[in-house]
């Protein structure tokens, strides 16, 4: 999964900070979601080198101070191609939970992205498979054949509730779970 | 990866303008379809999709001149199918389109290949059906299974015979009903993948109903029907051809 344009297309909503990223990510992804903290809180300190986000500090009183994340103009750019779907959809559920929170208002536009992209995935599977009958490689085609099915299965379902889905209220983070490191 | 070069400007083969079709049933009025209008251009794939119940077979009836509308028009390759008799139509139909149902409804005294030809004959001769009959049997991967009677295929090949049998004649426009309900999976991937080839190969216009999304990724555009009206109309990127050496 891409991280870090996931990260960055959640900053589309506004700055926040890392803690409060990742607790989207938990409460909407639920178990689904198993990246550990450190990994998230690396990838926004490389972001940060990238030129992606900007941090600014923020004091709290009786609590650690908080890093508030702001995308920069190439940061912005990067976060809302990868939510319109161009490059490849490597984790479409991602994408599309990201989209619910961020752009709710886009979100059949995201479903619908996603859909296409898969479609022309599976006619591309399709033919790979027609020109191929060596080694182990009808085999391997014929699982990602049946992986990109069942995501264009699952981006129909999804369509078909896409007003219901947008309408559903966030889940509420139990707390503690975000793991042991706090944001910095 | 892109979208189907299409000339705006070339005459739709198909197109549907405002059909209506309603049934009587128990006394009550039933709207299969309600103001239905697409319209399908040379050389394109559309996939009808939608529930059960949606109307995609009335629709695919209709284009078919297998069915009339109740209100609207259905031109076919520039033919308004209600100015025909039912005569003409099923001339029209035998010369100008292929149809592929879920179930082929092979014969069953006959052979593959008598299958594939039977239909036609009214129309020719047998001399004269056979050498391109055997041409797309072959086309279909049943080059061996020729003098088979449907008995000995599998779901799979009783299918292919039915596109065989659908193609036979150079029809310029292929409609296919939920060709793949019937099969398994693999079968699926193997009929998919031939009708792909066929409509590159033929430069065939093909309608395909089917209620599985998987089967739809086929289409340059995709038409839902839910409750007899279309609810959703979009284009879909279209896989170029690829070189196999992509693989090595």
């Amino acid at each position: 999964m891409g991280l870090r344009d996931a990260l960055a297309a959640l900053l589309l909503a506004g700055p926040n900070h890392g803690y409060q990223l990742m607790s989207t990510l938990e409460s909407e992804l639920g178990p689904l979601w198993e990246t550990r903290a450190s990994r998230v809180y690396l990838t926004l300190a490389r972001m940060e080198q990238e030129g992606l986000i900007t941090s600014a500090r923020v004091r709290q009183d009786n609590r650690p101070d908080r890093r508030i994340l702001r995308l920069t103009t190439r940061g912005r750019s990067i976060a809302q191609s990868w939510l319109d779907g161009e490059g490849p959809a490597d984790d479409p559920v991602v994408r599309l939970a990201i989209a619910r929170v961020v752009a709710p208002e886009d979100f059949d536009g995201v479903v619908a992205a996603l859909a296409s992209e898969r479609s022309a995935r599976l006619q591309r599977l399709r033919q790979m498979r027609r020109q191929t009958n060596a080694g182990f490689q009808p085999e391997a085609l014929d699982a990602e054949i049946a992986r990109t099915q069942a995501d264009v299965r699952w981006l129909a379902l999804v369509r078909d509730r896409s007003e219901e889905i947008v309408s559903r209220p966030r889940a509420q983070k139990k707390h503690g779970t975000a793991g042991s490191e706090r944001a910095g | 990866m892109e979208l189907l070069d299409l000339n705006a400007r070339a005459e739709p083969a198909v197109m549907v303008s405002a059909v209506t079709r309603a049934f009587q049933s128990g006394g009550e009025e039933v709207r299969a379809l309600e103001g239905v209008s697409l319209s399908v251009l040379p050389a394109e794939t559309v996939a009808i999709t939608g529930p059960s119940g949606s109307g995609k077979t009335t629709l695919l009836n209709l284009i078919a001149g297998l069915d009339r509308p109740t209100s609207g028009t259905v031109t076919v390759l520039g033919q308004d199918l209600s100015s025909l008799k039912e005569r003409e139509l099923t001339a029209f139909r035998a010369r100008s389109l292929g149809i592929v149902f879920q179930d082929p409804h092979l014969l069953p005294g006959l052979t593959a290949l008598e299958n594939v030809i039977a239909a036609r004959l009214p129309w020719a001769r047998r001399r004269v059906l056979e050498p391109d009959a055997r041409k797309l049997l072959m086309a279909v991967g049943l080059g061996s299974r020729m003098n088979h009677p449907p008995a000995r295929l599998s779901g799979g090949e009783r299918q292919r015979v039915g596109i065989a049998r659908a193609l036979l004649g150079q029809p310029r426009l292929l409609l296919a009903d939920e060709p793949t309900g019937n099969l398994d999976i693999g079968s699926t991937e193997e009929l998919i993948a031939l009708l792909d080839e066929l409509r590159n190969d033929l430069k065939l216009t093909l309608v395909i109903s089917t209620h599985d999304p998987a089967v739809a990724a086929i289409a340059h555009r995709v038409i839902r029907l839910r409750g007899g009206r279309v609810v959703e109309e979009r284009s879909q990127r279209v896989a170029e051809r690829i070189d196999a050496r992509e693989l090595e």
